[in-house]
Order: structure tokens, then sequence, then C-alpha cells
């Protein structure tokens, strides 16, 4: 099985991780919202983008 | 996790209290409940997924009509299952009510941990994220499975159902709205790049100002260098200078020697001089020098011979003979007539002179006048000096001669090899220090000039930046949601293309015990499942295959869920060991088929619950499942009604016969009886 632990330890993964976390931990906490997972994501995204953005170029 | 004891009160056709207590031991890990068509098996899987999840299966008709209708009648407002199960060495139970009171129905789950006292502690954790910990409940549905419509996996046209169980049991499910939630983050950023021209020349600056930020920071590092080379070349400079200082004898002797050879040189160029001037002197001065006493005695002799002439005439011998060839004087005297005069002009012819000598007198004379005029001691007296000018030179040349003698036998014995490395280590140094301060200048200046346009173009970029740095937000937040989405599809698409080959083997694995045909199982890359004969060709199935890939495959799942308990992915939901519920698994089977498919029902987990009817639960089927059986159950049918002219049903296992079918029963609905 894939361990994503131990390779691609990256910015994206990282940040990939966080998002999946994020996306469970509102399923089970808030209900299924939506409104609430776009704007949380959002968060997510735009706190590491720049990381990614400079990573990738 | 295994399920340990299901209690059932007033749900749904179960009425009052009922339990099940499951087989969990590894010997005998099945538990075979038998029940005919609407007494109740669906309905006992339902009970299932409705107290985790309060989910139902896809064919459960009126799910909201949950409790017993002869207990609404009775008075009572509450259904309720409650589902013991251990998992990780715990005892937990589940627990979900339905109330319905005044139209207002609420229905809350609760799980305890039942200690070993038998006290129940709620768990303090989230109700639903602790169940879904133990059983994910997009798994749970490959668990409790409905084996009547087991063809609905294998069939050609649900090959997304393929699709979706694997990605069940990964728990992908999360990871999709992920996906899909950047995939509407992305659009909405999208939305929001106006300028791309602007961004592009903003994009441009800062690859040019990278560029200079480098070269000046590659001109420090050059000037940096060339300024410790100039140190060090320096240092050593003096330190060569300050060794050459301790030959300063020697240093000092090659300057005397060089001076001394310059005097020398200077010296004789005037001594010559000297000579040349004592030389010139002679020539214009000796023989006025050597000529001035003749000169008074020639003057003495002029003096007294024209002294002499003139007490005897005054005139010429060429006037006279003239005079006496006209026969007149100067004065006018008509000397013909007179002969005295004759007489005495040609007495004075005797005594004239000739105008020529006359002339050569005069010249004389002249010429010892001014000879006589000449100062013999002022001319002497430059002679003297220039004499003595030539004796001082001639001794200073003597003096140097002897200096370059005694220097240049000092030179001769010092170690002049050395001194002249040194020298020309020192010159070359210098020359090199030259060279680097030069480089290092027109560093500086580059240095500087690469400043002042980085300093410039960062202005440039400030102000584009200022007019369009939203627009650069949004296309970095576009970027990563892109590169975030793409990187989740990726991760996806390997894990589920690893699951399907290990299912595929798994599904290979039970089909090659059991199917009557040589035939292989390959779940494509479309998700189908398909038999193909030893030439690769694609095989038609029956209805009874289909069902027996259906079983194979939930089969596969199980075992792949329970290897993947231990993943460590943080993207996907770990695997799980579950019980394994089947509600009529050899439905459409032929016998052959059953007698194997029982065979290896037990080994396709570590628990399983398999409902059965008559017909499906035959006597070999039975005799086959005999020893893995750890408890039995049949779910009996009660009418208050009278059976009129219903035949009776029973049931007949292990010798002992059971009624399945009650009559003029105290109530109305399904009891649960232990055989």
């Amino acid at each position: 099985m894939n361990n994503d632990n131990t390779k691609d330890d990256d910015i994206v993964s990282r940040t990939a991780i966080e998002i999946v976390t994020q996306v469970r931990r509102l399923h089970f906490q808030e209900g299924n919202s939506q409104v609430a997972r776009t704007k949380r994501l959002k968060e997510i995204v735009e706190k590491n983008s720049k990381e990614i953005f400079l990573n990738a170029s | 996790m295994l399920l340990e004891k299901i209690t059932l009160t007033d749900w749904r056709c179960f009425y009052g209290e009922q339990q099940i207590e499951f087989a969990s031991q590894s010997t005998k890990n099945v538990t075979l409940i038998h029940a005919e068509n609407g007494v109740g098996k669906t309905s006992l899987l339902n009970a299932l997924l409705w107290c985790f999840y309060k989910k139902n299966t896809p064919r459960f008709e009126k799910p909201n009509d949950i409790i017993n209708h002869q207990a609404v009648r009775e008075g009572r407002s509450m259904a309720s299952i409650a589902v013991e199960f251990s998992h990780d060495d715990n005892l937990y139970e589940a627990r979900r009510e339905f109330r319905s009171n005044n139209s207002i129905s609420q229905d809350n789950v609760k799980v305890s941990r039942i200690g070993l006292d038998g006290s129940y502690d709620h768990v303090r954790t989230d109700q639903n994220l602790f169940l879904n910990s133990v059983l994910p409940s997009d798994m749970a549905g490959h668990f409790l499975f409905d084996g009547e419509h087991a063809e609905a996996l294998t069939g050609k046209a649900n090959t997304s159902a393929i699709s979706n169980a694997i990605k069940d049991i990964l728990g992908c499910s999360f990871v999709n709205q992920s996906i899909i939630a950047l995939e509407n983050i992305e659009t909405n950023y999208r939305k929001k790049i106006t300028s791309k021209n602007t961004l592009q020349k903003a994009s441009e600056l800062e690859l040019t100002i990278l560029k200079y930020e480098k070269a000046r920071k590659r001109l420090n590092l050059e000037i940096q260098n060339l300024g410790a080379n100039i140190e060090t070349m320096e240092a050593r400079r003096a330190s060569i200078e300050r060794t050459l200082s301790n030959f300063s004898s020697i240093k000092q002797a090659q300057t005397t020697k060089a001076t001394t050879i310059s005097t020398l040189q200077r010296e004789q160029k005037y001594e010559r001089s000297a000579v040349a001037r004592q030389q010139t002197w002679t020539a214009n001065n000796g023989s006025y020098c050597l000529t001035v006493g003749l000169c008074q005695l020639v003057a003495k002799l002029i003096k007294n011979h024209d002294d002499e002439t003139a007490s005897k005439t005054r005139f010429s011998k060429e006037i006279i003979l003239k005079i006496l060839q006209i026969g007149e004087c100067v004065c006018g005297t008509c000397v013909n007539d007179n002969i005295n005069l004759q007489n005495n002009l040609r007495a004075q012819l005797e005594n004239a002179e000739t105008q020529e000598l006359q002339k050569r007198l005069s010249r004389v004379a002249s010429l010892t006048r001014k000879l006589q005029a000449f100062d013999t001691a002022v001319a002497f007296e430059k002679f003297t000096s220039a004499k003595k000018k030539q004796s001082e030179h001639f001794d200073t040349i003597k003096n140097a001669e002897i200096t370059l003698h005694e220097v240049t036998t000092a030179i001769e014995n010092a170690d002049v090899d050395k001194i002249s490395s040194l020298q020309q280590e020192s010159s070359k140094l210098y020359r090199g220090i030259l060279e680097a301060q030069q480089s290092k200048g027109e560093a500086v200046v580059k240095f500087r000039s690469a400043a002042k346009n980085l300093e410039k173009l960062k202005g440039q970029l400030d102000f584009i930046n200022f007019s369009a740095g939203d627009d650069k937000v949004a296309i970095e937040n576009q970027t990563a949601s892109n590169l975030l989405k793409q990187y989740l599809q990726n991760k996806l698409e390997e894990e589920i293309n690893l699951a399907r080959r290990v299912i595929n083997s798994f599904v290979k694995e039970i089909i090659d015990k059991t199917a009557r045909k040589n035939f292989k199982v390959v779940v494509d890359k479309n998700f189908s499942i398909n038999l193909l004969d030893d030439w690769g060709n694609d095989m038609a199935k029956s209805e009874g295959e289909n069902q027996l890939l259906g079983l194979a495959f939930t089969g596969a799942l199980a075992k792949f869920a329970k290897v993947r308990k231990n993943s460590k992915s943080k993207l996907l939901l770990p695997g799980t060991e579950a019980p394994l519920v089947l509600d009529a698994p050899f439905g459409k089977l032929d016998p052959i088929y059953k007698h194997a498919t029982a065979e290896f029902l037990p080994n396709m987990a570590s628990q399983v619950i398999v409902m059965v009817n008559k017909e499906q639960g035959s006597k070999r089927v039975l005799e086959l499942l005999e020893d893995k059986i750890g408890f039995q159950y049949a779910l009996v049918r009660h009418n208050t009604g009278p059976q009129n002219l219903k035949s009776s049903e029973t049931l007949e296992v292990k010798g002992k016969k059971i009624e399945i079918t009650s009559y003029d029963s105290i109530f109305d609905g399904t009891g649960i009886e232990v055989i």
C-alpha cells in the first residue's frame, strides 16, 4: 500500500493531506455543508498557494 | 470489528424485544439465520445499517415506517436497535432509538463502551466519527451484502458499481469531495483573473530582477574576492620588501653604482667639454697673446716711418706724378711755369710712398692698435678657469672610478640571484595588484550599475503589482488549486489501479476453487468483471455465474479491506476487518455452485452471517456449513389471525422441527427463535 508520509513529502502533498483531513472532519462535525467546505478549503489553498506556486515554477 | 449481539425492539416487523447473538469464534465463525420471504431477512440487514449509519439498502421499502405497527397500536412510540460489537479488544454498544411524539421524529445514535463489570461508558468523541472509524459507512454496504442482487456488481452495464465499490473500500469519498471542491475553487479563481498581459509583464520583470540580483550577487562576490586577492598580494609584497630591506647595503651599493656610473659619464663629458673650451680659447686668443709685444714694436716703427715721410711730403707718389703730368697742383698753382716747384715735386717723389703701401701700413697700424687694445689678463683668466674646471672634472672622474670599483666588488660578493628573484616577484606582484585593482574598479562600476537597474525594475514591478496584485494572487491560488486537484486525482488513480489488481487476484483465487468452467477472471481498466476462456475470448455469464462473481468480488473486497487495515495513507481511510452479512447469497445458484459457495463462505471474512430460506439452505448446504456454524436462528412469522386453510410451514434443522409461521399468536410480527 502506498505510504504518503514517506514519499512526496512536499508542499503539495502536505496541503493535499490537510485538505482531505479537513473535508473528513467537516463531514462529521458540521454536516456536509458545501459552503463551509469550500470556505475552509479556500483558506487552506490561499495559505499555501504562494509556496506551491513557487515550488511549481 | 466483530458483531456480538443485536437487540431489536419494536423495529419494523420485529415485535417487542428480540435478540440475536452472533458467532464470533475463529473456528465457528458462521451465524446462520433461516427465514422465508417477507419475514425479516432484509429488515435484519437494514437494522444493522440503520443503527450504525441511519442508512438502508437501496430496495428497502418504506424506510421511514420504523415502529412496529402492533406496538403503535398498543401505544408505544419508540423503536430501537442496539448492536454490541467488539473492536480493538473492547466491547461497545451502538444504540439508535427512534421516537415519534406528536409527529416529531427523533433518532439519535449513542455509542457506549461496555466495561468488564457490565457498566456503560458513553464514548465521548463524535459518535458518527467513532462508528466510521470502526467501519466506514461507505464500506458498510459491501459487508452488509444483499446477495439476491449480487449480479448488480458484475453486470456489463454496472461497471461503475465495481469502481465505486473499490473506491468505497479505499475510503475515497473524502478525496473525491476534495477534488470536486478544488475544481470549484479553481474555477472561482480563474474568473477573477482579468489582466493576463499585466501579469505576464510582471512575471517577465520578476525574471529580469532575478537575473540582476544574481548578477549583483556574483559581482559582489567578485569584488570581495578581488579585494581579498589585493590584500594578499599587498601583504606578500610588503613581506618581500621587508626582506629586501635586509639587503639594503647591497641595494645601496647598486644605487651608488648606478649613480657613480652616471656621475662618471657626466664628468667625462664635462672634462671633454673643458678641454674643448681650452682648445677653442687657444684658437681664438693664442695669436693675440703671442703677438701683443710685436704689435707695440710695429706700431712704433710705423709711427716713426709716418713721421719721417710726413716731414718730406704730404702726397703719395701717384698724386705727385699726376701733378707733374698735368702741370697743375691741387691748389690750382701751375707747376710747369715753376721749375723750383717741379724740382721740389721730383725731390718729394723720391721720398713719397705709393698709395698701396700707405693702405697696407694703415691696415697694419689699425691691427696693431686693435691688438694693443686686447685684454690679455681677461683672456688668460678664461683659459685658466677652463683649465681649472678640467682639473676638477678629472679629479671627480678619478674619485668616481675608485667608488665604482669598490661597489662593483661589493655587489659581486653579494647573493644577487636571491635579491633579483625577490625583486622580480615584488615587481610581478605590483603589476598583479594594479591589474586586480583595475578589475575591482570595473566590477564596482558594474555592481553599481546593476544595483541602479535593480532599483528601477523593482519600482516598475511595485507599480505593476500595485495595479495587478489581486490578479497575481488569484493566479497563484488558481495554479495551487489545480496542482492540488491533479495530485489528488493521480494518487486516487494509483490507489484504485493497485486495488483493482489486488482484488482481481482475490476474485481469481475464489473462482478457481468454485467455478466449473475453466475461465479466467479479469477486472479490466474500466472495472468490468469479465470471464475469459483459454483463448482470451470474453464469455457470456449466466445469472448464476454473475451471482457467484458478485459473491467472489464481495469476498475479495472484504479481504482487501482487511489487508488495508494497517495502511498508513493519510489521504485514504485505512481498511477494516468487519463481519460479512450475506442476505440470500445462494439466490440464483444451482446446486453445484451452491455447494462450492457454501464451502468458501466461512473463509470470506472473520465473521460471516448468512441468511437463507429453506430452498437456499438445503440439506447439503447445511452439512457443508455445519462445522463452522456457531449459532443458528429461525425468524418466525407470528399472526394473531387463524390459520384457516393455509398450510403449515416447518423448518427441520438438526432433526428439530420448527414452526416458521405461527397463527393465533398474541402479536403480529416476527419473532426470533434459537435453534
